[in-house]
């Protein structure tokens, strides 16, 4: 069969006649090109790019911003942060050329403009008129609030008041118990979130040029805290592992949820959608049927508060089926585990620990070991016995391993299962496919697994796994460090400005001592109270909480314990909303003789400012500066830089250096003003600090780190063009490595932990991995009638929030839904209760409880509540207050919906604060049980 | 290059046939179209243009089932949206980025991704021939439809230059269809059409994705 010419010209012409539809190209003279700009095509165009890091929440992602006429129109992610693309540009690119290049910014980022324009932000300083918590207000001036600050008098019409520099006395609080310090003391500052550069700029002010011990109690204790100090007693003072996710084949999140929070949030979950790509397997161990559980193999979803029964029943199944890399365990010293297999960490397994003291069996001050039976230091030992049960010189001793396996064995993997109140099976098989992939598999956790009463356990706990298949470090594996960063303070060989160094860099500066007002880091047996009382403190110390005890603030100054506080300085603090039982710390700073007084620097009227004597207005993050780090997720050294992307919005509000600079100035602080920082530096405006921080980036920490440029100036501009300093992405690993790979000891028994005494309880923690049940501050079982009280009540940031300040977003909250409180769809029958209800939830430390609309979902575990962060404000702009004798306008869609936390349990025995790890010092957000009550029909 | 591309009447008829393709595959048959292409006439056309006995003859069956109502308009829409239109287990995801892409890129590289390097390409090229997307264009500039109706706007434009005796301006389309075919089109189109040809689940896509094909050979041997 064949065609001719002629009928190809004329049968094609047959075909003409169909073709009635148009297509998608057309003729013009001056043809536009299809694709223009970004590959996402991007209507709006600024003048001008500023490259910033976000603060929509703790992921610090960069941002490329654009702006149109002084205004920040447009938000997108910084091409050059690793936080934004996989991977990101190189550190060489041309700005002007990574500008037709977008980062990803997921939907808090990008909203961040609402919160930058938010109408309802504070515009001036106030100072209150009415009594504490009044709502009622006055505007003033910058220096009439300097002013009453610093000299203090009759403020407010209610006796004298004293001000910082009558408060700045060096003379003891309490001469009869000297530990407690100065009396400069008695001033607090407390922040909510404070990053890198400016924490350090604080830190500096507060305890060094006034001279306060309380110069940083910030909110980390209602993050995640016992998670870093668990790790922490783990790998030698490193507090944070995330996965090698793209090179690892199984991970397990206990209480995380990777693609809707934790950080960086959109880089875990772009990650994760490699690694699934790849064939990886993600475990989410969760009561909520997450986003994250959504994109998983399997979900498991667990009771709250026994991860670490869920970890100690996974690694019985490990040792009963050789599971475990004793081989790795049994190196005892860096160059016995380097040489022996090539690992970077050696463990403690082989570690002898007498059962007397729980110390560490040692030869003076070295660890011993047993080599084939032979005692041997183990800094000498190539390989060490791990199943040790001796008596020496009448002391019985015992291997660490040894020890583990004894803990584990205490239970059968049905009664860890039990617990947990899942199948045995699910145990078998993540232990199973845990240790199925060498070591490119790694047990993660967050804040979900830790913040219980028993957090840290539950963190040392989880960790362990990865110790027991050694799989710190490697490349897939897990990792304590990566994520590392340029050091902004100096102190390392390139870096031209050793921030740290006083003499050089503070004259004049002053040591603070003494204890802090929440007690963290300090043994209570140090105390002239244990001295006179002994057991029980009065309120908890915590020895081991050195990320502060945020939420203990409060009651302390309530209690006037150790010490009253005369100035409270918070900072983008909303403790009474975002802590669990919040709301019952508000009578705390009410009354101006407990708390004379209460100073709130702050965006908008938040509900612990709204308790304040003034409010200081600051700037919103666009406007400012920072050095903040990320997370070991990425792998390559980063620091970003924020700076201010647009003018202040709000011309009469101040950087909070800026606030701190003005007010040391003005009472003669050394370490402001001029020569502030050394001579020849002044310290006069906030610049003047971060351009050293900026600078010691730019020359790195090695010598010959140099960014490119001829003078300091202009590698300062080459680091701020890009938005920080990158390492480039190829630099990720080394072999068989990550090429920022922490290099240390890891600790499966913390022998500090085991020797140090609870100040409650007056009895010794544990140093091994435990599942220990939820209890009060007194180490009791707390009491409760399951049947009146018949669900747990769990929280959780969805993707397109934070904690609090989120809710000021009105395009975040447009997607948030009205439906708030999560039930599951069987429970939700049986108590008579529809998607879209109004119900009420209670419990016995709030018995009038929250009102929120149901949720009804088979999305989450029966006999668990869920309510998101972020939503029932009482304040922060959802109501007016009264300002210069006019209400305010409001915006009452941020307080929609209710929040959790008002529904918390108190602490039985302190009865005003919720439960608390006593190690980590983390506030317990998932161990209180509610009742849920319909209220109205749709 | 054969003589033959020298012929406005060839050209024209090369661009029929790519526009014809181009709507064939862009969207989903109508009752229109599908009683024109199973019609007698229909099938004498397609006899005339593409002599291939075995795909005919599957056309011919094609269209006595249609009659039978075993097979109806429905099934056909169907059939488009799972290849061209739904990411599902049929779809072909039909862009010269995901079947060039470069196992260097972005990621692992074990998954293309679309707006890749050709995307950039085809577009520049596009523009250089004086084509802008219509505005109610919501494609990629990559896709197998828009490629196939921008061979077709060239041969109507050499067709055109022909005709009104350009010569120079007409070897410029032609060399342009030349570049085109060889960089672009015909570096995957044809592995497209065979995963096309495997995934359908009426004969309809898979007689029309041999028949381009085919007709791509013919336009290769053209330009060799």
């Amino acid at each position: 069969m064949s065609t001719t010419r002629r009928d190809f010209i004329k049968a094609s012409l047959a075909l003409a006649a169909i073709l009635t539809t148009g297509g998608c190209l057309r003729e013009a003279k001056k043809p536009s090109n299809w694709i223009t700009g970004a590959p996402d095509p991007d209507p709006l165009k600024g003048d001008r790019v500023v490259r910033t890091v976000c603060l929509g929440c703790h992921s610090n992602c960069g941002l490329q911003v654009k702006v149109k006429n002084g205004v920040a129109i447009k938000v997108d992610g910084n091409p050059y942060h690793p936080n934004t693309m996989e991977p990101h540009l190189p550190y060489h690119t041309d700005p002007a050329e990574a500008e037709k290049v977008n980062g990803t910014v997921c939907a808090k980022g990008g909203a961040t403009i609402q919160s930058l324009y938010n109408p309802l932000r504070i515009q001036h300083p106030l100072k209150r008129v009415g009594p504490r918590g009044s709502g009622k207000w006055k505007t003033i001036s910058w220096e009439q609030a300097y002013d009453e600050i610093i000299n203090g008098g009759n403020l407010f019409g209610e006796g004298h008041v004293d001000g910082l520099k009558a408060i700045r006395s060096f003379e003891p609080i309490d001469p009869n118990a000297p530990e407690l310090g100065p009396k400069a003391n008695q001033l607090v500052f407390m922040p909510g979130r404070i990053q890198h550069g400016r924490k350090e700029f604080t830190d500096r002010w507060v305890a060094h040029c006034f001279g306060s011990i309380n110069k940083r109690i910030d909110h980390t204790s209602i993050c995640e805290t016992s998670h870093h100090v668990g790790l922490s007693l783990c790998f030698n003072g490193r507090n944070h592992i995330k996965p090698d996710i793209m090179s690892s084949n199984y991970i397990i999140f206990f209480g995380a949820t990777p693609y809707e929070a934790n950080f960086p949030m959109q880089a875990l979950a772009r990650k994760l959608n490699f690694f699934r790509e790849r064939g990886g397997t993600l475990v989410i161990v969760d009561p909520r049927f997450s986003n994250s559980a959504a994109k998983a193999a399997r979900w498991i979803p667990i009771l709250p508060g026994t991860d670490a029964a869920f970890a100690l029943g996974m690694m019985r199944w490990m040792m009963e089926h050789k599971r475990v890399d004793l081989e790795y365990l049994s190196y005892p010293n860096q160059k016995a585990a380097f040489e022996g297999a090539g690992h970077l960490t050696w463990s403690d397994a082989t570690f002898l620990v007498r059962e007397d003291d729980r110390k560490y069996y040692r030869e003076g001050d070295r660890p011993l070991v047993m080599v084939n039976g032979i005692l041997t230091p183990a800094e000498e030992a190539k390989k060490g016995d791990l199943l040790v049960d001796t008596v020496i010189k009448g002391v019985r001793v015992k291997s660490v391993y040894k020890m583990l396996v004894d803990r584990v064995m205490e239970r059968s993997i049905k009664e860890y299962a039990d617990i947990c109140g899942i199948d045995a099976k699910a145990i078998e098989r993540e232990a199973d496919d845990f240790t199925s992939h060498g070591r490119r598999a790694v047990a993660d956790f967050y804040r979900g697994a830790v913040q219980h009463t028993n957090g840290t356990y539950t963190a040392r706990t989880i960790a362990a796994l990865n110790i027991l298949i050694g799989n710190i470090s490697w490349r897939g594996g897990c990792q304590p460090l990566s994520g590392n960063h340029w050091h902004e303070m100096g102190g390392k060989p390139g870096n031209p400005y050793d921030l740290n160094d006083t003499e050089r860099f503070l004259p004049g500066a002053v040591k603070p001592k003494g204890v802090p007002i929440d007690r963290h880091k300090v043994n209570y047996e140090t105390s002239t109270e244990f001295k006179k009382n002994g057991y029980p403190a009065k309120r908890p110390w915590f020895p081991f909480a050195y990320d502060h005890v945020y939420h203990e603030v409060f009651p302390s100054i309530a209690a006037q314990y150790p010490y009253q506080v005369k100035c409270l300085i918070t900072y983008w603090n909303n403790v009474v909303y975002s802590s669990p039982a919040g709301t019952h710390m508000m009578e705390a700073v009410k009354d101006p003789k407990v708390l004379p007084l209460f100073i709130a620097i702050d965006i908008v009227m938040g509900e612990t400012s709204s308790l304040a004597d003034y409010i200081l207005p600051c700037r919103h993050f666009l406007e400012d500066y920072g050095i903040p780090h990320v997370a070991p997720t990425i792998l390559t050294y980063t620091s970003g830089v924020r700076q201010p992307v647009v003018e202040p919005v709000f011309k009469d509000t101040k950087m909070l250096e800026q606030i701190f600079i003005d007010i040391g100035i003005r009472m003669g602080l050394p370490g402001v003003g001029k020569d502030g920082l050394g001579p020849g530096r002044d310290l006069n405006e906030p610049w003047d600090w971060y351009k050293l921080l900026v600078a010691n980036i730019a020359y790195g920490d090695k010598e010959n780190d140099s960014v490119p440029g001829k003078t300091e100036e202009e590698k300062v501009a080459y680091v701020l063009a890009r938005g920080g300093r990158f390492e480039d992405y190829n630099e990720s690993y080394n072999g068989p490595y990550t090429k920022n790979a922490y290099r240390g000891p890891v600790s499966l028994y913390s022998e500090k932990l085991a020797t140090t005494k609870d100040s409650m309880t007056g009895k010794p923690y544990d140093g091994l991995p435990l599942y220990e049940p939820i209890k009060d501050i007194m180490g009791r079982p707390i009491e409760v009638d399951h049947k009146k009280y018949p669900f747990f009540i769990i929280t959780y940031k969805p993707v397109y929030h934070a904690q609090a300040r989120t809710a000021a977003c009105l395009w975040l909250m447009e997607v948030t839904p009205e439906e708030c409180i999560q039930i599951n769809a069987s429970d939700a029958a049986k108590l008579g209760i529809k998607h879209g209800d109004l119900v009420r939830v209670y419990s016995m430390s709030n018995p009038k409880g929250v009102e929120g609309k149901a949720w009804v979902t088979e999305g989450i575990r029966p006999g668990i509540i869920s309510i998101p962060h972020s939503l029932g404000h009482w304040q922060y702009g959802s109501k007016p207050f009264e300002l210069d004798g006019v209400k305010t306008s409001s915006a009452e869609w941020i307080g929609r919906g209710c929040s959790a936390n008002p529904v918390m349990w108190l602490d039985p025995y302190l009865k005003n604060v919720c439960l608390t790890d006593p190690i980590g010092g983390s506030a317990s957000f998932y161990d209180s049980r509610v009742a849920i009550i319909k209220v109205k029909g749709q | 290059m054969t003589e033959i591309l020298d012929s406005k009447e060839i050209n024209g008829a090369r661009a029929n046939v790519y526009l014809f393709f181009s709507r064939i595959f862009r969207e989903p048959p109508t009752q229109d179209l599908l009683a024109f292409l199973l019609s007698e006439r229909g099938l004498d056309i397609l006899k005339t243009l593409f002599p291939m006995e075995e795909v005919l003859r599957e056309l011919g069956s094609l269209m006595e089932e249609v009659r039978k109502g075993s097979l109806t308009l429905e099934d056909f829409q169907l059939d488009f949206d799972s290849l061209m239109r739904v990411p599902g287990p049929c779809y072909v995801r039909p862009y010269e980025s995901v079947y060039r892409h470069d196992s260097s890129s972005p990621g692992d590289g074990s998954k293309p991704t679309l707006m890749g390097e050709p995307a950039y390409q085809v577009s520049a090229l596009y523009q250089k021939a004086g084509l802008e997307p219509c505005e109610s264009t919501t494609n990629l500039p990559d896709e197998l439809t828009v490629e196939l109706e921008f061979m077709g706007h060239l041969c109507k434009q050499a067709e055109r230059s022909l005709e009104a005796n350009e010569q120079e301006r007409a070897w410029k389309a032609i060399a342009m269809q030349r570049e085109f075919l060889t960089e672009h089109l015909l570096s995957w189109a044809p592995l497209c059409l065979e995963k096309i040809i495997s995934n359908a689940q009426t004969p309809l896509y898979r007689t029309f994705s041999r028949l381009l094909i085919s007709f791509l050979e013919g336009e290769e041997d053209l330009f060799r």
